[in-house]
């Protein structure tokens, strides 16, 4: 009689556990079979690029092009969802997301992982970042044993590291730092924190205009590290849909759409040259 | 630099942040609802020592003790759809949204650590107690019901209130993967308005004033449920 109590309060817990893997949360496939949707990853805290409105909702250069590119392909339907910009990558590993919009530029560790679009939809040439009265940093080599912050997972990191494979014996100190804001990374290099970091000319604008009270607290320094462009990554097997989005920013740059938006939400138009 | 602190935008912050006390609320609601249930299951099988289910309760509140919030809610975000869809041939990665996901974490995480509360609460209460119920014909669920359980409550009680003091404060991690939280609505104010420091001290405040609640609330019961003796030492 024990024995058999035992193995029926096994057995109800199994089936509680299973039945709650399996219920709970199931959402209605899509009404119109015709429409497949498509899960776009992006970020959440890159102003102008991804971030968050007053209302809580998602705003920034990365939806609107994407909304237009939507637009432009009636067969698919685009749903956004944000995370932690090192776990957008990881979500497109993960099958979670179709699309993945974070301003990516390409470099040959992504693409053995991903499938880059072709269409790029901004350019991406970043500079050294140093505070604006450093004049010893002009170059890589200057920051040979000094500190840099970097995220996880960006190409700023990607230079970094593989600078620091070809100069093991004094190496660039990378500071990773993820989900930071932009009042950090200003006031960490203002203080000495960082002596540097890595990122686009416009992005050094929008910092000294938001801190700077009219001064240029930040400035570029030397050539560029890296002149490149942003790509939308997809999954390695998602030809089909990576056609269909490169084709569509093919026709908004032809047509000016791309620049408009650019200008509209970045403050210029990125779209062809710096 | 504008002024660091301004509070104009303080001010400004409170409708944006507030909403979304709820989503905390739910994780925490949900995780500690469903957390007790899961808790007292996984105590029901410690004392019967269900074969197969008890080597395995085991391992997973050790696992879940033992491990880091974030690790956990990486490896049901990530790790249990890939675990799950080939087995039942369901799709749950794409179609169960990230917040369900995070009540799942928080559910599994709650269920390890209660019911290490209230297997030691139990216990703690001595078997002599459980001895002399059924030498005087009680049967041994009335014997727990209605001589172990009531003392097992007082013990179980201040470790649970501090428990759900650290949920409260974990719950702040969903951020990372996309659900908006009190936290991390203020992060995102920091990179929109480029002014971060007055939605952090909001939620300084947010945070603090329902920890106070919690612990105020849980003091109360305590004395509540001591019946006039000394109550349990420590409980605030």
């Amino acid at each position: 009689m024990k024995k058999i109590g035992k193995q029926l309060i096994a057995a109800v817990l199994i089936t509680a556990l299973a039945a709650t893997f399996t219920g709970c949360g199931r959402k209605e496939a899509l009404a119109n079979a015709d429409v497949e949707k498509i899960i776009v990853g992006t970020g959440n805290a890159y102003e102008p690029y991804c971030y968050l409105d007053d209302s809580g909702n998602l705003a920034g250069y990365e939806y609107e092009v994407l909304k237009v590119v939507d637009e432009l392909l009636p067969q698919y339907e685009f749903e956004f969802q944000t995370s932690d910009f090192a776990n957008v990558l990881i979500s497109l590993d993960a099958g979670k997301i179709d699309i993945a919009a974070h301003q990516y530029e390409y470099n040959e560790e992504r693409d053995e992982k991903y499938l880059f679009g072709e269409e790029a939809y901004t350019t991406y040439v970043t500079y050294l970042v140093v505070a604006g009265d450093r004049t010893d940093i002009t170059s890589l080599d200057d920051l040979q044993g000094l500190k840099v912050k970097s995220s996880s997972g960006s190409n700023a990191s990607y230079i970094l590291e593989n600078y620091n494979q070809e100069h093991a014996d004094n190496p660039i100190q990378i500071d990773y730092v993820n989900n930071s804001t932009d009042e950090e990374t200003v006031t960490g290099i203002l203080n000495g924190v960082w002596d540097a970091t890595i990122a686009t000319k416009r992005d050094v604008e929008k910092l000294n205009k938001g801190y700077g009270d009219g001064a240029d607290v930040l400035k570029t320094v030397g050539e560029a590290v890296q002149s490149s462009s942003t790509y939308f990554l997809f999954d390695k097997e998602n030809t089909t849909l990576k056609e269909a989005v490169d084709g569509a920013v093919k026709e908004l740059r032809e047509n000016g759409r791309l620049a408009e938006i650019s200008t509209q939400v970045i403050g210029g138009d990125y779209t062809e040259s710096e | 630099m504008d002024r660091l602190f301004d509070w104009g935008r303080f001010l400004d912050n409170i409708p944006k942040i507030a909403p979304y006390l709820s989503i905390t609320l739910s994780i925490v609601v949900f995780g500690t609802l469903f957390g007790v249930i899961l808790g007292i299951g996984i105590v029901l099988i410690n004392m019967k020592k269900l074969p197969v289910l008890y080597p395995i309760s085991k391992v997973y509140v050790s696992f879940m003790r033992g491990t880091p919030m974030l690790v956990q809610l990486m490896i049901v975000y990530y790790g249990i759809p890939a675990w799950i869809d080939p087995i039942f041939g369901t799709n749950i990665n794409r179609e169960w949204s990230a917040v369900t996901f995070a009540y799942i974490t928080f559910i599994l995480n709650q269920g390890a650590f209660l019911s290490a509360i209230f297997y030691g609460a139990i216990t703690a209460v001595p078997y002599g107690q459980t001895e002399a119920g059924l030498s005087v014909g009680l049967t041994g669920f009335q014997t727990f019901r209605r001589i172990v359980v009531p003392q097992m409550i007082r013990t179980a009680l201040p470790p649970f209130g501090s428990d759900l003091v650290g949920l409260f404060q974990n719950s702040s991690l969903v951020f990372l993967v996309g659900v908006t939280d009190i936290m991390g609505r203020a992060k995102t104010i920091g990179s929109a308005t480029k002014h971060v420091l007055e939605a952090y001290v909001f939620v300084v405040i947010v945070y603090i004033s329902i920890s106070l609640l919690i612990r105020l609330s849980f003091y109360w019961l305590n004395k509540k449920l001591s019946y006039g003796r000394g109550g349990v030492a420590g409980e605030f």
